[in-house]
């Protein structure tokens, strides 16, 4: 890059800056084809030098390590997250006041358990925390989880689900409210994706879980390859 | 409950403008701000690279940096408002900034740098390359989904500011000597850059329900709903898009009346 000395002309300036002839339009086309499938090349090779595997999620790379966190179970048992280094975990946190976002991510992760190989079953859990521990009581968190789907729920105290949600970067916040105990509750609807090894390793939003089939091969690859 | 878990979903400015930063980008900012201000201190002639180009190259600078360094950037999930200025900022501020700061430069078109530029300046790779940005990103639906999602965080903020330099270097022919596009035909590609964004953002303005999936039940910022939000997205891109707008039918009215006054036809030979 040089700028002009300034001595120079303007009719120099004019001559030397004169434009260059148009191009034919099928060469522009031909060189704008080629861009494109540059770019769109590049992109390609960035995504697959981060993740050698396609996930349909979006994967965290490098994978972090999952909060840990205790709690009640659905069955009124003390539950404790953490890696066990055979259970691959779905991650969803909700209410049970909710009537759709959080029932259909239920079904849907069920169905995404029931396409896993017979074998890989047992060692796939969907976990559905509360953001709503006032009201999800364990009888209700169990009624809940087993009527849309396969899922163990956890109730969080509240004093504690606060700094969990933090550390999933959750968010959750009442709507809607029309008396103490009537309200809604507007949260965030990702769903995290936990290896065996207690490793974030892909989220889906909830407008993916639909496609379960590719969310089924998500959990595959990542119950047959977790982090060491 | 008075608790919003892990997101502060009523940031103020100061918390939207917190540094955080994004370190490719701002090698990249740096990089481009670094070469800018060591050629303009080694320019021996001030008449061609003035004073006020400098403000505007530096104010775009500065607006790329805010926008691509700040707390906001991890907001954007919770607001198509705040997703829709920063993308906007990047597209439709940022580079006309940029483009108007450049000085005039001499370059060849038939070799180096020269050559490079003229091919990326040319209209048609501008405006596929912008388009496919735009297209692959936000149009989900029969791509591969897997390459969109996970090159989203990453690529998609510099993605949009190249391709729109692109663009905008097309509309302002900065590069002269490398770039053979008159008026005319910069005013046509400005309005077909244009009017799909203007289109989209009357859409989103007056339709009745949320259209962008991701933010159907979004949980907002500042207490909005998720169609108050997509209005002020339509708002935000509207407002954003004029400026590009007024200049495409500013260049065709200049071509129209360059041809009205006889400039375009072709001159009779000399005797």
């Amino acid at each position: 890059m040089t700028n002009l000395p300034a001595q120079e002309p303007l009719a120099s300036l004019q001559r030397e800056q004169a434009a260059p002839p148009v191009r034919p339009w099928y060469v522009s086309a031909a060189l704008a084809l080629c861009a494109v499938t540059l770019l769109l090349g590049g992109v390609w090779m960035f995504t697959r030098s981060k993740s050698p595997y396609p996930f349909f999620g979006t994967s965290y790379s490098p994978p972090a390590a999952a909060a840990r966190f205790s709690g009640t179970d659905d069955l009124g048992k003390p539950f404790t997250f953490a890696p066990d280094g055979k259970t691959t975990t779905a991650l969803f946190f909700g209410f049970t006041h909710c009537a759709n976002i959080c029932p259909v991510s239920l079904a849907y992760l069920a169905k995404v358990r029931n396409l896993l190989p017979a074998s890989e079953r047992p060692n796939f859990r969907i976990l559905f925390v509360s953001v709503d521990p006032a009201r999800d009581t364990v009888s209700r968190m169990h009624d809940y989880v087993t009527y849309f789907g396969q899922a163990t729920g956890v109730v969080v105290p509240g004093d504690q689900l606060s700094s969990v949600a933090q550390a999933y970067g959750v968010g959750y916040q009442k709507s809607d409210i029309k008396g103490p105990d009537e309200y809604q509750i507007s949260h965030t609807t990702a769903t995290y994706l936990i290896d065996s090894a207690g490793k974030l390793r892909a989220l889906w939003d909830y407008t993916q879980l639909p496609q379960v089939q590719r969310v089924a091969q998500d959990v595959q690859y990542v119950a047959e390859h977790p982090t060491r | 409950m008075t608790a919003s878990g892990g997101i502060n979903l009523n940031p103020g400015l100061l918390d939207l403008l917190t540094f955080r930063p994004d370190w490719p980008m701002l090698v990249a900012l740096l990089l481009v701000g670094g070469v800018y201000f060591w050629q303009y201190a080694a320019a021996h002639n001030r008449n061609w690279w003035p004073a006020w180009k400098v403000a505007l190259f530096s104010l775009g600078l500065l607006l790329w940096f805010l926008t691509t360094q700040s707390q906001s950037n991890s907001l954007t999930g919770q607001s198509m408002a705040l997703y829709m200025a920063r993308l906007m900022m990047l597209a439709e501020v940022v580079p006309p900034l940029l483009v108007l700061g450049l000085p005039q430069i001499r370059l060849d078109s038939r070799r180096g740098l020269g050559q490079l530029l003229g091919l990326l300046l040319d209209p048609w790779v501008a405006l596929a390359v912008w388009a496919a940005v735009i297209i692959f990103w936000n149009i989900p639906a029969g791509f591969n989904a897997s390459v969109v999602t996970n090159s989203a965080a990453q690529l998609l903020p510099a993605l949009y500011l190249i391709s729109s330099l692109m663009v905008w270097g097309v509309i302002l022919r900065p590069l002269p000597g490398v770039q053979p596009a008159h008026v005319g035909s910069r005013g046509w590609f400005g309005l077909l850059a244009a009017v799909p964004m203007m289109t989209v953002a009357a859409i989103w303005l007056y339709t009745p329900r949320v259209l962008y999936t991701p933010y159907v039940s979004a949980l907002c910022l500042w207490n909005l709903s998720p169609l108050q939000n997509q209005q002020y997205a339509g708002w935000i891109m509207m407002v954003a898009g004029l400026p590009s707008l007024f200049l495409a039918f500013g260049q065709l009215m200049l071509w129209l009346i360059k041809l009205a006054d006889g400039d375009s036809l072709p001159k009779p030979p000399r005797s």
